[in-house]
């Protein structure tokens, strides 16, 4: 029995995907759950922000991506001095051929395909505007002329949680366009012996690109539009749209009183008590685009309700603004978010 | 286009969809009936606490614990039939259902969705669309209806049987009761039922309608010896002369008045015969005294005028207790005896109180020794006094029939014990104890006062004026009577 069109694109699409997986495990050890995270980001067309120690391989993490994908790569170390034009490109005063001289663009580190911002909360707000206007918008705009930026664009950017001195904690509203926010945990005991061995050595893994240099870009963009075919059904959607509004709190500020959804849960006493602000609907639009990558990994051509609860937590972690009293008694939005995806499970009925 | 006509995957959406309509069918019907059989559930239990509580609770408190029962059952019934209305799905949600049940992981219903959707005919909604179709119809031979919903009747159904049964047993146990006792009213004798059905109606109209007695054909008893019996019945009558009887307005309003003022009215107006109580045959029959009784009422169409020849169709043994009786009642007796009463005791009763208790005293010499009252008669000799001892009212022409039918005094014991009660009024009434009347003089004085007391309140009420309102009260009476 031959298989259709459709059924062949979902079995490239997981076949592109697992061999990332496997190309990252050779030089990643383990975080296998955390390359699954940053690559269903990559195929949502989305951006990641990584938590995590120094020397836990974040870095390793997203050059070995760049490799594996055959795109272009590009490294920011953010640091306090560092300006917006240091990272979007400026204009410079060039010699022409005929003797004149004429302002030239120079494009920044940001022209990339793909972009790691390496803790980017050392920067001033001002420098990591720049960079998330370009996240969420594709493009950049210097001197008046906006520039755009080559898709596939994917940025990881990192935050170092120790040494917060002389930092700037992301914006709400810059953390929002963030799609994923994962945690590089520690390493366990046999992770940490597989990487003295494999790190200490001459031995240099050898990285094989998943795509040819020409056609990368394409056949991404190509599996990112698959990704947006993949169907759901009313009630998925009812059930995304419930879980994000039970993450904002009885009587928030801004909060439609009016608003009678058909599907609705009964607000977390955890919401009530530590979020200040819930999820925007760019979290909505972050659980159903992932959930769809999900829901191809699994050869499926809809969403099921696992696929939105499996990236419910990297999806609304950074997005629940929590209050004093969570950060007093050390309450984690993941916990938050795992108890409303729990008390959400009646909704599948 | 999706679903063209001919094509696999029209042929494949229409398998889905005959799947899915019976999935439907069947999940909304078992839903259906759960609801049904939880709500007859209930409703029979009701309905049993209701029966027993209708033969066991006074209706006072059946009513109290009536009305919370039967709004508990109007609430049940609404709760089941909103259930019934949420319960019931719709196709996206009946592959909701199949999606949970089967751990199809949303495939079904995001199919169901997109046909609901109205995806047929129209440009593919998704390139992944035909793989979702194939896997649904791969997956659709994988699984069955009864996977689904593997009943076709709800466990349900069980606590709703027995819940009837409860119910037609505790129906079924006061029927299987009442049944074992003869019923007057079956298929058996319903010919005969249909047959006197008009001779009952007319009867029972004639009673409603006449407040006089009707003229009866027997021999009644005298006046005199039946004074405190008709006090009795008097008594009687007011007693059961309640609103909700439908007795008529103006036989209240007559009963009402006292019973000289009834007594003179009659006579006055109309000179009615009086008329003696019919005497209950039963109680006749049982205590072997109707022989004696119609050998005193030669008036009886039934029976020879000539009560000398019916006192010889007696039986042997009935003749026999006659005579002992009249023996036995010594010296004292005057040598009559039942057949000896003659024609004055079988004269109509009629005019005044004198010429009425003229006759009352030579029946009561003629009957002394040959008739004696039933046992149940008020007149024992345990009641204190001889049959016919002078009461106040002897003589007085009061028909004994005007507190109501005979029916109403054939209660023995109501009788007894009026008439125990009035004896012992009348007694008060007297100077006389009980000791003076057991000689024959001392009963004579006393009757003879007692009528002499009788005539002087006869004349003080003749020349009574009587009140407009009495009259006016008579007068419809008898007019309604005259019309009938």
């Amino acid at each position: 029995m031959s298989e259709s069109p459709a059924t062949q694109l979902i079995n490239e699409f997981q076949h592109t995907f697992r061999r990332i997986e496997t190309e990252l495990a050779k030089v990643v050890v383990g975080h296998g759950d955390l390359i699954r995270d940053i690559l269903t980001a990559f195929f949502a067309g989305g951006h990641v922000l990584i938590e995590g120690v120094p020397g836990t391989g974040k870095t390793l993490i997203v050059r070995s991506l760049a490799d594996v994908l055959n795109l272009s790569f590009n490294r920011i170390q953010f640091t306090v001095d560092l300006m917006p034009a240091d990272i979007t490109g400026t204009r410079m005063v060039m010699d022409r051929d005929d003797g004149r001289r004429d302002f030239v663009f120079v494009e920044g580190p940001i022209f990339a395909h793909v972009l790691l911002a390496d803790e980017i909360n050392r920067s001033t707000p001002k420098t990591q505007a720049a960079l998330l206007e370009a996240m969420a918008e594709q493009q950049v705009t210097v001197a008046g002329t906006t520039y755009r930026l080559q898709p596939p664009f994917f940025v990881l950017a990192t935050l170092n949680p120790i040494e917060m001195e002389g930092t700037y904690p992301l914006p709400e509203a810059q953390l929002d366009r963030f799609f994923f926010k994962v945690r590089l945990t520690y390493p366990t005991h046999k992770e940490i012996q597989r990487i003295i061995g494999s790190t200490t050595t001459n031995t240099v893994a050898d990285l094989r690109p998943v795509f040819e240099r020409g056609e990368a870009a394409e056949k991404i963009l190509t599996l990112r539009q698959l990704v947006r075919d993949v169907l759901v059904a009313p009630h998925l959607e009812e059930y995304i749209a419930a879980l994000i509004h039970a993450t904002i709190p009885v009587g928030a500020k801004y909060l439609n009183i009016g608003d009678t959804p058909k599907t609705t849960l009964a607000k977390d006493d955890f919401v009530n008590r530590y979020v200040s602000f819930g999820s925007s609907p760019r979290g909505g639009q972050t659980l159903m685009l992932g959930a769809k990558v999900l829901a191809l990994l699994d050869g499926r051509a809809n969403v099921s309700y696992d696929d939105v609860d499996r990236i419910a937590v990297p999806a609304l972690n950074h997005r629940l603004v929590l209050n004093f009293a969570a950060e007093a008694e050390n309450i984690d939005p993941s916990d938050i978010v795992v108890r409303i995806v729990q008390s959400a499970r009646k909704l599948r009925r | 286009m999706v679903g063209v006509p001919g094509t696999e995957e029209r042929v494949a959406l229409a398998e889905v969809e005959e799947r899915l309509r019976r999935v439907r069918a069947r999940i909304n019907w078992y839903s259906m009936q759960r609801n049904l059989y939880n709500l007859g559930t209930l409703v029979a239990l009701g309905i049993a606490l209701l029966i027993l509580c209708a033969f066991s609770l006074s209706p006072l408190w059946f009513t109290v614990l009536s009305w919370p029962v039967l709004l508990a059952l109007a609430f049940a019934l609404l709760f089941f039939l909103r259930r019934i209305v949420i319960e019931w799905l719709d196709f996206d949600l009946t592959a909701r259902h199949v999606d949970t049940k089967l751990e199809l992981k949303e495939r079904f219903s995001t199919l169901v969705a997109q046909l609901t959707a109205g995806v047929i005919g129209k440009p593919q909604p998704s390139q992944l669309w035909p793989h979702l179709l194939r896997e649904n119809t791969a997956l659709l031979a994988g699984w069955t209806i009864k996977q689904v919903i593997p009943r076709r009747v709800p466990w349900h159904v069980l606590p709703f049987l027995l819940a009837s049964l409860l119910a037609l047993f505790i129906v079924a146990v006061p029927l299987m009761s009442s049944r074992s006792e003869t019923s007057p009213f079956s298929l058996d004798n319903l010919q005969q039922i249909v047959e006197e059905l008009p001779e009952r109606a007319s009867q029972a109209f004639a009673k409603q309608m006449s407040l006089l007695p009707e003229p009866s054909d027997e021999w009644g008893k005298s006046s005199l010896y039946n004074q405190d019996l008709q006090q009795a019945q008097g008594a009687m009558r007011l007693e059961e002369a309640k609103p909700g009887e439908n007795r008529p307005q103006d036989a209240l309003s007559f009963a009402s008045l006292p019973e000289a003022l009834q007594q003179k009215i009659r006579q006055a107006l109309e000179g009615l015969p009086d008329k003696e109580p019919k005497p209950n045959k039963e109680q006749e029959v049982a205590k072997g005294k109707e022989d004696r009784r119609l050998a005193l009422q030669p008036s009886d169409k039934t029976k020879k005028p000539d009560a000398v020849a019916e006192a010889k169709n007696l039986p042997p043994n009935a003749t026999e207790q006659i005579q002992e009786n009249s023996r036995g009642r010594g010296g004292e007796k005057k040598g009559g005896n039942s057949a000896g009463s003659s024609s004055a005791a079988q004269t109509p009763v009629q005019g005044s109180g004198i010429q009425q208790l003229d006759r009352a005293q030579l029946e009561r010499k003629n009957a002394r020794g040959a008739f004696q009252p039933s046992p149940d008669s008020p007149q024992l000799p345990s009641s204190g006094g001889e049959a016919g001892e002078g009461g106040p009212g002897a003589g007085s022409g009061t028909d004994p029939r005007i507190y109501g039918e005979q029916s109403v005094l054939n209660d023995g014991s109501k009788s007894f014990q009026l008439a125990l009660e009035t004896t012992h009024e009348k007694t008060h009434q007297g100077e006389d104890s009980d000791t003076d009347d057991k000689d024959e003089g001392g009963i004579i004085e006393k009757s003879t006062r007692g009528l002499n007391q009788q005539q002087s309140l006869d004349d003080t009420i003749r020349k009574s004026r009587v009140p407009a309102e009495y009259e006016e009260i008579v007068k419809r009476v008898f007019t309604r009577g005259e019309s009938r």
